[in-house]
């Protein structure tokens, strides 16, 4: 298969719904959802442990959202959807070979992802500088394991961002560098959506 | 990129932050129960525009579609039947 038909295909796939006809697309590698979809499951049960802990000791958990910052929680949910939204027009550019716009786009992805770090970092660091840490009420503990973890998910991600960038810069296979962008870029809104539902439980409920 | 794409993934961003600071401006005092249930829901809304724009599910497969559905579902009945009860 040429290059050019191959990227034809792409645009079919992409573009669904022309002439009636859906061509449904899985973003990135099918083995990749596996992953994908199991992450989002152990998050979910994550999710349920917060809350029926919450729902066991209320007021250890009221007193937990009084201390968090609602301010760096906005900010750093604010810079996670921007940058989804971001990494959603890198796609879409790649998918229309401007791979030129799609690096420079990965590339802010890539420096939200790292305010979110910084952030988080500022967080840990104001607990610590108060004598909170992951021994303490079970608020803290779910926090810091919990958020922990999804900060690793995000620092993996700006990583993969940052390969992505790379492939768009220096490209090889039309198909395989499309799938690996889109891989990336489903990882990200993953780490997105999981950080939406934790928003929630540490600093609105 | 299609003006038309350009233009959908632009609302829905414009829509889960305007969502995201109501909920934040909520944030000051602890919810009441019926605040509760609609913080979770608005939350599961965002993430389900999430998944199906950005994530583009909107043109997966059926089977795709549906797991993503189910988890959005569960993680909102779990959570409102903790929450809420």
């Amino acid at each position: 298969m040429t290059a050019r038909r191959t990227d034809a295909t792409l645009r079919r796939r992409a573009f669904a719904g022309r002439k009636g006809a859906r061509t449904a697309h899985v973003p990135g590698e099918p083995e990749l959802w596996i992953f994908l979809l199991g992450d989002l499951l152990v998050f979910a049960v994550f999710f349920a442990i917060w809350a029926a802990a919450a729902a066991h000791e209320p007021h250890v958990f009221a007193v937990g959202r009084q201390d968090a910052s609602q301010t760096l929680g906005l900010i750093n949910t604010a810079a996670l959807l921007t940058s989804s939204w971001i990494v959603a027009s890198a796609v879409l550019a790649s998918r229309q070979s401007d791979h030129a716009r799609a690096a420079v786009l990965l590339r802010r992805a890539m420096l939200l992802g790292a305010l979110f770090v910084a952030i988080k970092g500022i967080e840990y660091t104001l607990k610590a500088r108060h004598g909170v840490d992951v021994q303490g009420s079970a608020f803290d503990a779910y926090y810091f394991v919990f958020t922990g973890l999804h900060l690793g998910h995000v620092l993996i991600g700006i990583a993969a961002l940052g390969y992505a960038r790379r492939r768009c810069l220096h490209p090889r296979a039309v198909l395989e560098d499309q799938r690996l962008v889109e891989g990336t870029a489903s990882y990200w809104h993953v780490v997105d959506v999981l950080w939406i539902v934790l928003f929630l439980l540490i600093y609105l409920l | 990129m299609r003006p038309k794409d350009h233009r959908r993934l632009a609302t829905v961003w414009i829509v889960v932050i305007a969502i995201t600071g109501a909920c934040w401006l909520e944030s000051t005092r602890p919810p009441s129960t019926l605040l509760q249930g609609l913080l979770i829901a608005l939350t599961m809304t965002k993430a389900w525009l999430v998944i199906w724009h950005f994530m583009e599910l909107r043109e997966a497969p059926r089977w795709l579609q549906t797991l993503a559905a189910g988890w959005v579902g569960v993680v909102f009945v779990v959570l409102t039947a903790t929450y809420l009860r």
